[in-house]
């Protein structure tokens, strides 16, 4: 051969590079600079040429005089006092709890019938297009779809309800907080169920079927072959999704925009609606949004590490530390043959 | 024998529910959507009378023309959309693919760790950094422009990671070394050779970038300002606007037309779409 020592690692960095570059622009720095702010006083209209600073406040010294005295956590400091970013955090984690824990359940359900081998179902294909076609329909239209027919006095659910004898009169939907909650939530769930259905089936069809096999030798029933066999197999894929569901959950934006602006009373307003009115709705309150948009990175990151802890495989993290002291005792035991 | 028609009863019984339930489950799904086809077709006066019929009427026409009164624009926002879909379609595939051929193909020193650190970035929400990507593109004088929605695809670990995936399983380096002999260039292998290959991850991937991108609300939001420029989601925001407000068949009418395109793309590719989630679900 020509080349024999000719080394093609340059391609390797090579087509790489359009990535990283992209990715040191358009995410990295924009990361950094959200980083930054957040420790600044940068608020206002982007003005040419405007210099921003580190946060001071004023302090008194002992002697009596005024001297101002970096304050890097100020914003932070502020958000945590501001009841609308507390109430924004609140309202978002009952919002999604809402649509969560149904979300899963009825995923589950369905996963379990349609992987079931006993009672096959057929038409398994229309019905997995149909329960996950309201997840790729523009977030934006659905909530504005609901909107439209939970409309007071006349709409589609009023009339509904009315004419099923379920309601006596027109229920006024918007001005109710608990209700607003309640659709968001209902419509989260029901965007997300199919998707999560489509992930714990994949995940079933991934366990080994000689276990479903020998459960069936055994006599174990399908509750059992569920409980036994299914859930605990399916541990991974759930810490996925409760992890994924809980990062888009605590970023949800689209639907309490369009379907509620946050209302009525700011009861269904989310951490994101938050940030976006002090950033981009007339205040121009960047630091403060930067500030907030860290705290709730801060919070899912730390979520996402107490959820990989408590569900982590107990059995398996046990037998690696069992391994580890056996390796250390082996050691040990060798250094002392060694002498 | 007795004990197993019972069984069989139940069995049946209990199949029969399930049924019952995924219609109705079915039916929960699909409805929204006809009413809201439906009623883009009916005035605003017979939908406030009856809000719920499976008949079309006949005012398509007068809620087209309702419709234009306000900002609503179905021709510029399905236009812009197309152009940023399509845009960052083709930079998300063909620069992943690339990216995930470097991961493949090449031994460098520093592939191990860049790989670490695409899975580490992965799970990183695109908001966290919403307010500096809004300063920096304000600063780059890109606001209003349909730039900042497709370049940046260019980078997308998530992609990156589903290629190598793919690759990992179907690539192998003995093709490119045969291309080597021949004298063809790296760069020409890969486009030629490689690329070819990675055609059924491609399209899938390739379909879930689009309707991501399509659907898109909160960065238009932010940056387009330029009523021309406006995408299909942020067209769709301008509905809950005061002048729509009591022409319910027109807002109807409206939402049909944002999603229509979403439809043909799910109903044609409906099979594949099913199959890529379910791919997604296993790349632990």
């Amino acid at each position: 051969m020509k080349h024999k020592n000719f080394s093609y690692a340059k391609y390797g960095y090579l087509f790489c590079l359009p990535f990283v570059l992209m990715f040191l622009t358009f995410s990295l720095y924009p990361l950094i600079f959200t980083t930054s702010i957040a420790f600044t006083d940068r608020a206002g209209p982007n003005v040419a040429g405007r210099e921003y600073n580190i946060l001071t406040t004023t302090v008194i010294d002992e002697a009596g005089n005024e001297i101002e005295e970096t304050d890097l956590f100020g914003n932070f400091r502020l958000l945590l006092n501001n009841r609308g970013f507390r109430n924004s955090f609140g309202n978002t984690l009952i919002i999604w709890s809402i649509n969560f824990a149904p979300q899963v359940l009825l995923a589950l359900l369905l996963a379990a019938w349609f992987t079931n081998r006993r009672t096959s179902i057929k038409g398994q294909g229309f019905f997995k297009v149909i329960f996950y076609m309201p997840n790729i329909i523009t977030a934006a239209t659905i909530a504005l779809l609901f909107r439209a027919m939970f409309l007071f006095p006349k709409g589609v659910v009023n009339d509904t309800m009315i004419q099923w004898g379920l309601m006596e009169a027109p229920k006024n939907f918007e001005v109710d907080p608990w209700a607003s909650r309640l659709i968001i939530a209902f419509i989260q769930f029901w965007m997300w169920y199919g998707y999560t259905m489509l992930i714990f089936i994949s995940g079933i069809m991934g366990i080994n079927p000689e276990m479903y096999e020998s459960a069936d030798i055994d006599g174990a029933n399908a509750f059992q072959q569920f409980f036994y066999i299914t859930l605990p197999n399916l541990r991974t894929i759930m810490v996925y999704t409760l992890i994924t569901s809980l990062i888009g959950g605590l970023n949800m934006f689209d639907i309490p925009r369009l379907y509620s602006l946050g209302g009525p009373d700011a009861k269904t307003q989310t951490s994101s609606l938050f940030i976006y009115g002090q950033a981009f709705e007339g205040t121009y309150r960047y630091n403060v949004a930067s500030a907030a948009s860290i705290m709730i990175f801060i919070i899912i990151a730390c979520l996402s590490v107490i959820i990989f802890y408590l569900m982590r495989d107990k059995d398996a993290a046990k037998l690696k530390k069992i391994q580890k002291e056996y390796k250390k005792a082996q050691k040990l035991a060798q250094k002392a043959g060694d002498k | 024998m007795v004990e197993t028609s019972r069984h069989k009863h139940i069995k049946m019984i209990m199949q029969i529910f399930i049924y019952i339930f995924c219609i109705f489950l079915a039916l929960m799904c699909v409805i929204p959507f006809i009413i809201m086809v439906v009623n883009g077709t009916r005035s605003t006066v017979e939908i406030q009378q009856q809000a719920v019929t499976l008949l079309p009427s006949v005012h398509i026409m007068d809620n087209i023309q309702y419709m234009s009164l306000g900002v609503f624009n179905a021709w510029i926002g399905f236009k812009n959309s197309m152009i940023v879909s399509v845009g960052a379609t083709a930079c998300a595939v063909y620069f992943s693919s690339l990216t995930a051929y470097a991961l493949m193909a090449y031994d460098w020193r520093l592939r191990q760790p860049f790989f670490t650190f695409i899975l580490a970035v992965m799970m990183i929400p695109a908001q966290v950094s919403a307010i500096g990507f809004y300063q920096f593109v304000f600063r780059i004088g890109l606001t209003n422009s349909l730039l900042p929605f497709i370049i940046p695809a260019i980078a997308s670990p998530t992609i990156v990671f589903f290629m190598r995936q793919y690759l990992l399983a179907t690539f192998s380096i003995d093709i490119v070394n045969s291309a080597r002999i021949d004298g063809a260039k790296e760069l020409y292998t890969f486009n030629r050779i490689v690329l070819p290959m990675m055609k059924p991850a491609m399209a899938m991937q390739a379909i879930f970038v689009f309707v991501s991108s399509w659907n898109n609300l909160f960065m238009p939001l932010v940056l387009l300002t330029d009523y021309n420029k406006f995408t299909m989601p942020v067209m769709v925001s301008q509905l809950r606007g005061n002048i729509y407000r009591t022409e319910l068949g027109a807002i109807y009418l409206g939402l049909t037309l944002s999603v229509l395109p979403l439809f043909i793309v799910y109903f044609s590719l409906s099979r594949y779409i099913i199959a890529g989630v379910q791919l997604g679900g296993i790349k632990e």
